[in-house]
């Protein structure tokens, strides 16, 4: 207590680096713009990995990061610090259903066309390229996924959240969690398989 | 969905694909960790994002003390309930239109019964014998006409 009022008074990111994001809630919520620049700073980079891998373009996930953070800031006055949800978790869940609505309104559900062009076959062999192939690649068998194992697979495996916080995030049950993501895992790696022989061929 | 129960995730094939299972699962491994190294995000959304916060805690500053100015005046008092529950003062109006029209009929109309009736009765009765065979004529008249 005695620490983060002196925090409210100091002013400066730097001796907030130690608070919790929960107090940072709290912190925030009483106009602590400290508080505002460290959450975005730990919590943004996140929610828009997140909702890049879901939604597959950069300027979709990056309207859905901006519109998850702003809930975040208005959820911000009735935080309840020693709350069951953690700030991160919860905004995994906001970002989980923003990207679900924008995929549904754009109708682009399920769908491999609408994604990202994959970087040009030919320079596939640089080598400083194959990082990036490798990604779109991933982003293009994402994408082939069914929203809810997509979501799933992209909280399990790339934002390495535990199997309860993924049923948190998608309000689905543990068992639900293993069944979807060890599917969708599967399928990623079919599809990846697909497309490396696909790329061998210079398609 | 499909709600297809938990399988073993292809985990436990026949011993001879194990070798190449395990390779794909940790090349795909390699490419989730890839996939963990976004840029981070760009200048102008980290600027987008605290433009929201500073705008919410603007506005939150300031309705802040609406609650605590408003409880002084806001509650409506007894009677003003009763008002706006009638319709306003217009409802109340014309409540008040409707009391007064029918205490004027309960008042007026056996006034006039008895100036059909009785009160030529209750006048002739004053008044001087002739004037009273007259009243009696005219309700002996009265009466005659009345009946079927």
């Amino acid at each position: 207590m005695a620490t983060q009022s002196e925090h409210t008074t100091q002013r400066g990111a730097a001796p907030l680096s130690g608070v919790s994001d929960d107090q940072l809630m709290v912190l925030f919520a009483r106009g602590d713009n400290a508080a505002a620049q460290l959450l975005t700073e730990r919590l943004l980079p996140r929610v828009l990995r997140h909702a890049r891998r879901v939604l597959g373009r950069q300027e979709d996930a990056e309207d859905v990061a901006q519109e998850a953070m702003l809930r975040l800031w208005r959820a911000a006055s009735d935080w309840q610090s020693d709350g069951p949800a953690r700030p991160a978790t919860w905004l995994y869940r906001v970002t989980a259903n923003l990207a679900i609505d924008r995929l549904r309104r754009t109708g682009r559900a399920v769908g491999l066309d609408e994604v990202d062009e994959p970087e040009d076959p030919a320079r596939s062999v640089e080598s400083a390229m194959i990082q990036a192939d490798r990604l779109s690649a991933l982003d293009a068998a994402l994408a082939r996924l069914p929203e809810r194992q997509r979501q799933a697979v992209v909280l399990r495996h790339i934002e390495g959240l535990s199997n309860p916080d993924v049923a948190t995030a998608l309000d689905i049950s543990v068992e639900a969690v293993e069944s979807l993501t060890a599917r969708g895992r599967r399928k990623i790696a079919e599809l990846l398989a697909g497309q490396k022989e696909a790329l061998g061929y210079d398609d | 969905m499909t709600t297809e129960p938990k399988d073993p995730g292809g985990a436990v094939p026949d011993p001879s694909g194990q070798a190449q299972i395990s390779a794909e699962q940790t090349d795909l491994d390699a490419i989730f960790a890839a996939a963990r190294d976004l840029p981070e995000p760009s200048a102008d959304l980290m600027a987008r994002v605290l433009a929201d916060a500073a705008a919410v805690q603007a506005e939150r500053a300031e309705p802040q003390i609406l609650p605590y100015a408003s409880t002084g005046s806001a509650a409506p008092g007894f009677w003003a309930e009763i008002r706006t529950g009638l319709g306003g003062w217009l409802g109340l109006g014309g409540l008040a239109a409707a009391g007064l029209a029918g205490l004027a009929l309960g008042v007026t109309l056996p006034a006039e019964l008895d100036v059909l009736a009785g009160g030529q009765i209750s006048a002739a009765l004053g008044a001087s014998d002739l004037s009273a065979a007259i009243g009696l004529e005219a309700v002996g008249f009265a009466i005659e006409v009345n009946e079927p």
